[in-house]
């Protein structure tokens, strides 16, 4: 059944989110996702209003927005699924990158990160090698949307911090190199800025579309170093 | 279609503000954010405990003299909040610190609730103490 439902979008074309502006559709929440909400808006109110999109099935990650403060990928959500029944859906960029226009955030400082541990994104048709993989996480679901960058609340202040989605790719390259230097990428994370400065808050793991879990990555780097320490410790006292 | 114009605040208060923010966040966020506020409450009860014990510098009556104080309603509960952020730092600190190692990841959520169980049974002991003695 049609509701009307107000969607509070920011608008930003500054570089920073300088107004919102409110506009009302009529559509059925339950058979209508958010990414649809706002196509409609910008079909038919505005078509000055930017936004990111294009597989429109979680396959591509261009989407992601915040949704009342909660990073969401609009093209998977039903209005439904996060509207109250009155109040309006709040839409703004991501946090934590720059802003190009509106709900549209420029990924560089993601793909800087990413491209320091080799943007090691592993194709899964590519065969295992024997022995490598040590039942981990596939990491080749992350479609790199930006939203466990946007939910941390340590990206958000540490803009060194290497984040928790090249944290995890990084973690994916350690227990399975596919001819990879894990050593490299071992001292890489062994850093203030790397693994060590996660505070545990785990919301990137909460956020994730893909059912990935950065944190529990992390947290499993942190003991293969601390393993490596103890390790070290014992062959320095022989 | 109706605007309104909203002033940005500067990025570095709206960074560290964001910490704070937990609203329709997971739980981990919740711990996290109350794991910060307990820190800097114990941080800022560390220094005010370091004023009333500088009193005695001045000598046991001065000292004595803020017993009154000290054993005034109000005192009371300042105590027992003051020992649920104990209680809350300590307990959770334990649990950052097994998900940190690597240990019970997993089981995060789990542990926070066994570990906030505690503070309850603790909480719940210590302030029958603290209230046989006020």
């Amino acid at each position: 059944m049609n509701k009307k439902i107000t969607y509070r979008i920011a608008r930003a074309k500054g570089g920073a989110i300088s107004r919102y502006d409110t506009f009302t559709i009529d559509v059925d929440p339950s058979r209508t996702t958010i990414l649809d909400g706002i196509q409609k808006i910008w079909a038919e109110q505005d078509r000055t209003l930017t936004f990111r999109h294009a597989c429109h099935h979680a396959s591509c990650g261009a989407c992601a927005v915040r949704v009342n403060g909660v990073e969401k990928l609009p093209c998977i959500v039903d209005i439904s699924e996060v509207w109250d029944g009155t109040s309006p859906l709040v839409i703004e960029p991501l946090r934590n990158f720059p802003i190009v226009s509106d709900l549209v955030v420029d990924p560089t400082p993601f793909f800087d990160r990413m491209r320091q541990v080799g943007l090691p994104i592993i194709c899964a048709s590519e065969p295992l090698v024997s022995g490598e993989s040590q039942g981990t996480n596939r990491f080749e679901n992350c479609i790199e949307c930006l939203v466990c960058e946007s939910a941390c609340p340590v990206v958000a202040s540490d803009p060194r911090y290497l984040g928790p989605a090249a944290l995890a790719a990084a973690h994916r390259i350690i227990v399975e190199p596919r001819g990879a230097d894990p050593l490299f990428i071992q001292q890489l994370v062994d850093d203030d800025h790397g693994c060590w400065r996660c505070h545990s808050a785990f919301e990137c793991s909460e956020v994730c579309p893909s059912n990935g879990d950065p944190a529990g990555a992390i947290m499993a780097l942190r003991q293969r170093l601390i393993v490596e320490y103890i390790k070290r410790l014992f062959r320095r006292g022989r | 279609m109706i605007s309104e114009e909203k002033e940005t605040p500067g990025i570095r208060w709206r960074s560290t503000l964001s910490w704070f923010d937990a609203r329709r966040r997971g739980l981990g966020m919740w711990a996290f954010v109350l794991h910060r506020l307990t820190g800097i409450l114990l941080v800022v009860y560390l220094f005010l405990h370091f004023v009333v014990l500088s009193t005695l510098a001045l000598g046991p009556a001065a000292y004595d003299s803020l017993i009154p104080i000290m054993k005034s309603p109000f005192l009371f509960f300042f105590d027992v909040g003051l020992f649920l952020a104990l209680l809350y730092h300590g307990l959770n600190g334990l649990r950052v610190t097994l998900v940190g190692l690597g240990m019970g990841v997993q089981h995060q959520k789990a542990i926070f609730w066994g570990l906030m169980g505690l503070v309850v049974i603790i909480l719940t002991y210590g302030t029958y103490r603290l209230f046989l003695v006020f």
